[in-house]
């Protein structure tokens, strides 16, 4: 298990841009503006608390569908199956960016600043899976050394057939409250801006 | 005599010419109703006498009595035989008075009317009136020479090719300056001198109008932008008025007191005009056996001159040629040309001025006008209202030529390239007028990208031109500087380029607004580029003076001094 | 240091290649710590080493990867042995390294530093130390710290090495992707120079890429670099072939790039995961009779920072250096300071650390200690040597405002700053340590013309490193941006066009200066501006229009018109909402002077909107709120998270026209049947219409929704519809 209490991002100015609608062709941006949008950014940016974690789990077996997981439980999946198929464990993954974006981006709304909540948002969500990111190329790196090698995407339960009450077993097996993460009877993740996720791996953690 | 043997001569010793013809015959007693010169074909004897008396006291040199024998001056007195026989006459009478020792040149002097643009006597027109007496002149024996007592600078010149057109022998040309050093016409010293040595005098120098007091600064003036041998032939002082009569009053002794000051300033050749007589040479060529003239030469190199000023080339300051007088580009301008108005150049003249610009670049090419006739205009206006010395632009190798021909200064032309109609063409035209040459470093096949390939075009031009006489002094070489928006080297091209001509000692220039072309803000870029070059050794640049970036930057360079 | 260096000057040195792998193969199992297991097993490290020495390396790395204190806590309790843990592995490595070299291994303990992470520097520096401290009391003939991708740690692990074994050359190689930067975003370029500036014996590349890939990271800095070059690539990249992971370059193919890193400027070369000794061997045949070769003496000077730092050199522009803000770090209490270096590194990541004057020496100690790169300390002759050591401890560069008459250090870099009248050729040399540079200060005080500065600083691009000190204005940085693309410093010009054209810009700043709008109002709707729209209502107010001719021509017009422009995307999300908020506050202005001459608009429909049960995501709502409200829709919020029979009750209540529902989630949007249900069963006459982004078109006919909209627009004019279709 690999717990980063902390994490050295840049901002992911073009994500947030692109989940903000921006095209870099049609859409039309002064530098005063621009400028207005990117300060927010920084000052969204600078909210945010990240922390990441993932961990390696053997697949015992895969058998219709369903990979049978060392510890225990069951993720059953045909997307997850057909794209995993060909590796011997899961690597699982979860990132949060805190919950003071979130609080600051309801405070805003309730005051009118619709605007600059909005920026926020995306800053949250971005950097959220800027950390996601982050993960994978740790451990592909780490794991490289053993001649391990990772999945080139990773999946999140609520997407595909990936039913969201995986997001129970992904965080159990984190030990995500220990983090401050929380899950409640939706399966939400709270703080908000927090997001699970699945890759695969050659890798065989024993411990 | 050849050339050569004249210039070895002026080297050998100091030449003594004779004194005053036409005033010491009058004060002998010398009578005419119509002119001298016809006077003297029907009574010889006095000339006879006082030309063999300036023998024996030692002249060298003896000019032909032919001051006024020209066409023009001649038909003042109503004389309408040939002017040509005349001077072959006056010429057979000199031959006559002296011994085989004693070499006799051809005098010529003005016609009394000016030459255009300053006059409406056409500039054709006077060289035809001169080539007339020149061949006349030659019939009868002349051995060189003296262009004298002229006032003004283009009747210089025409005086000049007249020579130069009709013969090979040497030609001396002395021109009559006041005490300040300009001719009435505002001629200055140093314009007459540079221009005429680049149009192929052997020989300068000031006669007649001051006293050897007043000429000595002078011709120490012009022995600063020349390297030819000097000529001194000064009145006996200044004229006095006695009893109604003008009359000289300085004395033997005082006047010859002078010849060690201009030994001293380079002269080589000395004589007398108005107030003297054979007593007066015969001190002066006493005075002057075994004095072999100082080889101290002047620096003639890279100097432009118009009709009243000179610029030189990293002398003291950076060289800003004015690019304005240009149609290309400026609509208002075309539609002006087009209707055969010309007042904008003036504009852009005075403009142009105002703001530092030391010379002007004149083009005139423009569809729908006459490129020649119009650089023709446009040079001759130039010459009236501008001091400033001209920089003739031009692809066309006729249209040079006419423009050369007009010039009364040394012009700076734009430009010789590989090119070869212009290595065959335009070069011997520049050559002829001994203009200064800009050189392009491109030839047929295009504009080199690289440094080596221009140095090679840059090396085959300079051995073409020393063909003509040329030196890398009389060159400026243009660093082709490309817009760095289609090819990002170019700028570094053009300052390696003028790197290299510093290392050689030659001159550099570039038309700064090339390298911004295409970008924003292009003043800056310019100036940017203008302050890279110079720290280079860029001595010279064609631009917009109306830039006050660029004039600050020009004023930077010169406050550090130029660099050459 | 001299048997490394006898090795340097002889040729070309080989390391070792993969060892885990090989470790694997002699029995090691998977998830023990390599290190104790190899204590215990001392043959088998020594049977790898024996094969890799017999192919040609001149250098084996010790087994001791994770042999520091924080990696070893992870297997045992025992971390007060470390130091002998490490001591034994390196004398397991010696004891059969006869004439050849044995390098003690050091790499990341996994944690962060400070400013970033929760370990302080000081604790790094140990834990550093110590290793060191074992490893050459082993007796390792030098020290490797690989496989870094954090170079704050690679800081603090040189530091340690230096004061545990200062006589002992010290290498470093970094990990980076193929476009040359670490995980961390630190750059290759940005690593060099920090790396050699602080000592370190030899810098390169290892592990994370294959042999092409690291060639061109090698290209990045064989002009800058003035140590020798390492590279230690991957055998290819992994690949899963048939469930198995294998590395697929062949010993052959890895060793064919031998030739061309050398060529590159590479003095030391191994390999790294997935190479073998025979990868090794056919490296070395390769490599027979080549040299290393004499790469030219670097041209640069580089300021690393933890990102990609500024620089200079013959192809790049001058550099600026901004000594202004030198207060910056002087007042900070040591948390603050931990603080202060954490946003400055975030936020001006590019530019380096300038420190101050050096009569605060503890305090520029304990800055360029914890900044993650090369600071610069301004100082004069006097106090020269009080901060010649903190120089060279770390890598700064040490400023000086005036010439210095007294020899000075090569173990740093300096810059002088020089009267531009110099000739550059009678100025100090210019070599790889020293540099000039001009300084805008004194010309300030000496009068000097605008063209007189910049014609000296024209000067100054003559020398192969242009360098400026001081605050240049917008001219003096226009002129630069021409000097650095006239002397082709400037690829493409890119920065050229930005600088003259944002000129250009800001000289036009005519659009506030065109103030003079005819719609002062609509104006300040297009363009978003929410502090200026109530002054332009007040002023409409003022010359007499009607409040609802403000609303009817110019608010409404506007907001169609955002509306357009963001449909065409030419406005996209913060665009569109800064003008809605914008309107809003319009609105609000207005309501009451509305509302004083009965005028209140009469609203074009009534809309009850709400997130659903369980769903706690409202921005999507908020918007759509926003924007309904700006067209005249009178909207009841309800919130988030809202059941059923709350939304059908207040629907009944206010006779909506129309319910929208939002939802984000597929636990969650199964509510928006109940809903449609629940209204069915209450007889309730509302359009219903859905929105979120788990649901669709599909979804809202499946459910018997009367339409979907996917964002706050289409909301809109979904709304209008429902409501026209309905009179």
């Amino acid at each position: 298990m690999r717990y980063f209490s902390s994490l050295p991002l840049e901002i992911p100015y073009k994500q947030i841009y692109s989940r903000l609608g921006y095209s870099q062709h049609r859409t039309s941006l002064d530098e005063k503006t621009r400028a207005t949008i990117d300060s927010a950014i920084r000052k969204g940016f600078d909210l945010c608390s990240f922390q990441g974690v993932y961990t390696t789990v053997k697949i015992t077996k895969l058998e219709n569908s369903s990979f049978h997981l060392q510890t225990g439980q069951l993720i059953r999946s045909e997307y997850l199956a057909g794209k995993l198929a060909d590796f011997s464990s899961l690597i699982l993954m979860g990132a949060t960016s805190g919950k003071a974006i979130t609080e600051e981006t309801d405070r805003l709304m309730k005051l009118g600043n619709n605007s600059t909540a909005v920026i926020y948002d995306a800053v949250g969500s971005e950097s959220t899976d800027a950390i996601l990111d982050y993960l994978q190329k740790y451990s592909a790196m780490e794991y490289a050394r053993y001649g391990a090698v990772l999945s080139k995407r990773r999946y999140s339960p609520g997407y595909g057939d990936i039913s969201l009450e995986v997001q129970k077993i992904i965080y159990d097996i984190l030990n995500l409250s220990e983090y401050g993460i929380f899950l409640n009877q939706h399966y939400q993740l709270i703080p908000e801006k927090s997001v699970l996720a699945i890759a695969g791996t050659t890798y065989h953690d024993e411990k | 005599m050849t050339k050569n043997d004249f210039k070895l001569l002026c080297a050998k010793k100091t030449v003594i010419f004779d004194g005053s013809t036409g005033v010491e015959l009058i004060s002998r007693g010398m009578t005419f109703s119509r002119s001298l010169e016809t006077a003297l074909l029907k009574d010889p004897d006095k000339l006879i006498q006082l030309q063999r008396e300036y023998c024996s006291a030692g002249s060298d040199i003896i000019i032909t009595p032919t001051l006024g024998a020209n066409r023009i001056k001649m038909a003042e007195h109503g004389f309408t035989d040939s002017t040509e026989d005349l001077n072959y006459e006056l010429t057979k009478l000199s031959l006559s008075a002296v011994n085989d020792k004693t070499l006799i040149f051809g005098d010529i002097s003005s016609t009394g009317r000016f030459v255009e643009p300053f006059g409406d006597l056409e500039f054709e027109d006077a060289v035809d009136t001169y080539k007339e007496q020149v061949r006349g002149l030659i019939r009868g024996g002349v051995e060189g020479f003296l262009i004298e007592t002229i006032i003004d600078l283009q009747e210089a010149r025409a005086a000049l090719l007249a020579v130069t057109e009709s013969c090979d022998l040497p030609v001396i040309i002395c021109l009559s300056f006041d005490k300040d050093g300009t001719t009435i016409n505002g001629n200055s010293a140093e314009s007459v001198a540079v221009t005429l040595q680049s149009l192929g005098a052997d020989a300068i120098g000031c006669n007649c109008s001051t006293g050897p007091a007043e000429m000595l600064p002078v011709i120490k003036r012009i022995r600063a932008v020349t390297s030819l041998p000097l000529m001194v032939k000064p009145n006996a002082g200044l004229p006095a008025l006695r009893d109604g009569k003008t009359y000289f009053p300085m004395g033997v002794d005082e006047f010859i007191s002078f010849t060690h000051l201009f030994h001293d300033a380079g002269v080589s050749l000395i004589g007398g005009c108005c107030g003297t007589n054979p007593d007066f040479i015969a001190a002066l060529s006493e005075q002057c056996k075994g004095l072999v003239p100082i080889s101290k030469t002047g620096n003639p190199d890279s100097l432009t001159a118009s009709h009243r000023r000179v610029w030189r080339f990293c002398g003291e300051q950076f060289t800003l040629i004015g690019e304005r007088i240009n149609p290309t580009g400026k609509k208002e301008f075309q539609k002006q040309l087009r209707d055969g108005n010309l007042s904008m150049i003036q504009t852009f003249a005075a403009e142009q001025e105002n703001l530092g610009a030391s010379l002007l670049d004149v083009n005139m090419g423009l569809s729908g006008i006459d490129e020649q006739e119009m650089m023709v205009k446009s040079v001759s206006l130039l010459s009236k209202v501008s001091p400033l010395p001209l920089c003739i632009d031009s692809t066309r190798p006729e249209v040079i030529e006419k423009a050369l021909r007009i010039y009364p200064g040394r012009a700076l032309v734009n430009s010789i390239s590989g090119e070869k109609s212009r290595i065959e063409e335009t070069l011997p035209i520049a050559a002829k007028y001994g203009a200064m040459l800009i050189i392009l470093p491109l030839d047929d096949n295009g504009i080199p990208k690289t440094f080596e390939e221009r140095v090679t075009i840059i090396n085959t031009i300079i051995k073409e031109a020393a063909g003509y006489g040329y030196t890398t002094a009389d060159m400026v070489i243009d660093g082709l500087v490309m817009t760095i928006s289609s090819d990002q080297q170019a700028a570094q091209t053009t300052l390696r380029l003028i790197s290299w001509c510093k290392k050689q000692g030659i001159n550099s220039v570039c038309g700064l607004s090339n390298v911004s072309f295409g970008l924003p803000q292009r003043d800056i870029v310019n100036s940017a580029f203008l302050a890279l070059a110079a720290r280079n050794g860029l001595t010279s640049a064609i631009a917009n003076p109306s830039s006050e970036q660029l004039r600050g930057i020009i004023n930077a360079i010169n406050s550090e001094g130029c660099l050459v | 240091m001299s048997r490394f260096k006898a090795l340097l000057d002889k040729g070309i040195v080989f390391l070792d290649g993969a060892t885990g792998t090989e470790l694997s193969k002699r029995g090691m199992p998977t998830g023990v710590s390599p290190e104790l297991w190899v204590r215990d097993n001392p043959e088998s490290i020594q049977s790898v080493q024996r094969d890799y020495y017999s192919a040609g390396s001149d250098i084996v790395y010790s087994c001791t990867f994770g042999g520091n204190r924080i990696k070893l806590s992870q297997y045992t309790q025992e971390t007060d042995d470390t130091p002998q843990i490490n001591s034994d592995l390196a004398q397991i490595s010696k004891s059969i390294s006869d004439e050849k070299l044995v390098f003690g291994d050091m790499a990341p303990t996994g944690k962060f530093i400070e400013p970033f992470g929760s370990l302080t520097f000081d604790e790094a520096v140990e834990v550093y130390r110590e290793q060191a401290q074992g490893l050459r009391d082993g007796g390792v003939d030098g020290l490797v710290i690989e496989t870094m991708m954090d170079i704050q740690e690679v800081r603090a692990a040189l530091l340690g090495a230096r004061l545990a074994a200062g006589e002992l050359p010290v290498v470093v190689t970094m990990t980076f992707d193929s476009d040359g930067y670490t995980l961390n975003g630190t750059h290759i370029r940005s690593a060099l120079s920090i790396v050699q500036s602080m000592g370190a014996a030899a810098f390169g590349c290892n592990c994370s890429t294959g042999p092409a890939e690291m060639l061109e990271l090698i290209r990045l800095i064989s002009n800058d670099a003035r140590i020798p070059l390492m590279a230690k690539p991957n055998a290819g990249l992994p690949k899963l072939v048939n469930g198995e992971t294998t590395f697929t370059m062949e010993p052959d193919e890895f060793a064919s790039f031998g030739k061309d890193f050398i060529e590159a400027g590479v003095h030391i070369i191994g390999g790294c995961c997935g190479t073998t000794p025979v990868h090794i061997q056919r490296l070395k045949e390769e490599l027979t009779a080549v040299t290393p070769v004499k790469r030219p003496r670097p041209q640069s000077l580089i300021l690393g920072t933890a990102k990609e730092g500024v620089s200079t050199s013959p192809k790049e522009p001058m550099l600026v250096v901004d000594s202004s803000d030198t207060g910056r770090f002087v007042q900070c209490t040591p948390e603050e300071l931990i603080k202060s270096m954490k946003a400055y590194v975030i936020h001006d990541s590019k530019i380096p650390l300038i420190s101050y004057e050096s009569s605060l020496y503890k305090v520029t100690e304990r800055a360029l200690r914890l900044y993650p790169g090369r600071g610069v300390i301004l100082t004069s002759e006097k106090d020269y040597s009080e901060i010649r050591d903190i120089a060279i401890r770390y890598g700064s560069v040490v400023l000086f405002k005036a010439a210095v008459s007294h020899p000075l250090s090569s173990e740093h870099d300096t810059v002088v700053i020089t009267d531009s009248k110099i000739d550059s050729g009678n100025a100090n040399e210019e070599g790889h340590t020293l540099f000039s540079a001009y300084s805008l200060e004194r010309s300030s005080s000496s009068d000097m013309e605008d063209s007189e500065l910049l014609y000296s600083i024209a000067s100054f691009y003559q020398k192969p490193a242009p360098i400026i000190v001081g605050t240049p204005n917008k001219k003096i940085l226009a002129f630069i941006a021409a000097y650095n693309a006239l002397t082709g410093r400037d690829h493409k010009l890119s920065l050229l066009m930005k600088t003259l054209h944002e000129d250009n810009r800001i000289g036009q700043s005519g659009t506030e200066s065109k103030s003079e709008s005819n719609n002062p109002v609509y104006d300040a709707v297009l363009h978003g501006n929410d502090t200026g729209i109530e002054a332009a209502i007040r002023s409409a107010l003022d010359i007499g229009l009607d409040p609802k001719q403000i609303v009817d021509d110019q608010l409404i017009p506007a907001i169609n018109q955002v509306g357009e422009l963001y449909e065409k995307k030419e406005y996209f999300l913060p665009q569109l909402i800064m003008s809605a908020d914008a309107m809003r506050k319009g609105f609000t202005v207005l309501e009451p002077h509305l509302a004083a001459k009965s005028e209140v608009q009469k609203k074009d429909g009534t809309i009850v909107i709400a997130t659903v049960k369980g769903d706690i995501h409202d921005i999507g709502k908020n918007i759509v709120t926003l924007m309904l409200r700006n067209y005249n829709f009178e909207v009841i919020d309800l919130g988030k998270d809202v059941d059923d029979e709350t939304i059908i009750n207040k629907a009944l209540e206010v006779n909506a026209d129309i319910i929208a529902l939002s939802a984000l989630m597929t636990t969650t949007m199964t509510g928006m049947k109940q809903v449609v249900e629940s209204a069915k069963a209450r007889n309730c006459k509302a359009k219903i219409i859905i929105g979120g982004a788990v649901v669709d078109q599909n979804y809202s006919d499946e459910i018997g929704a009367d339409g979907y909209s996917p964002d706050a627009m289409e909301a809109v004019k979904l709304a209008k519809r429902l409501v026209a279709n309905e009179k």
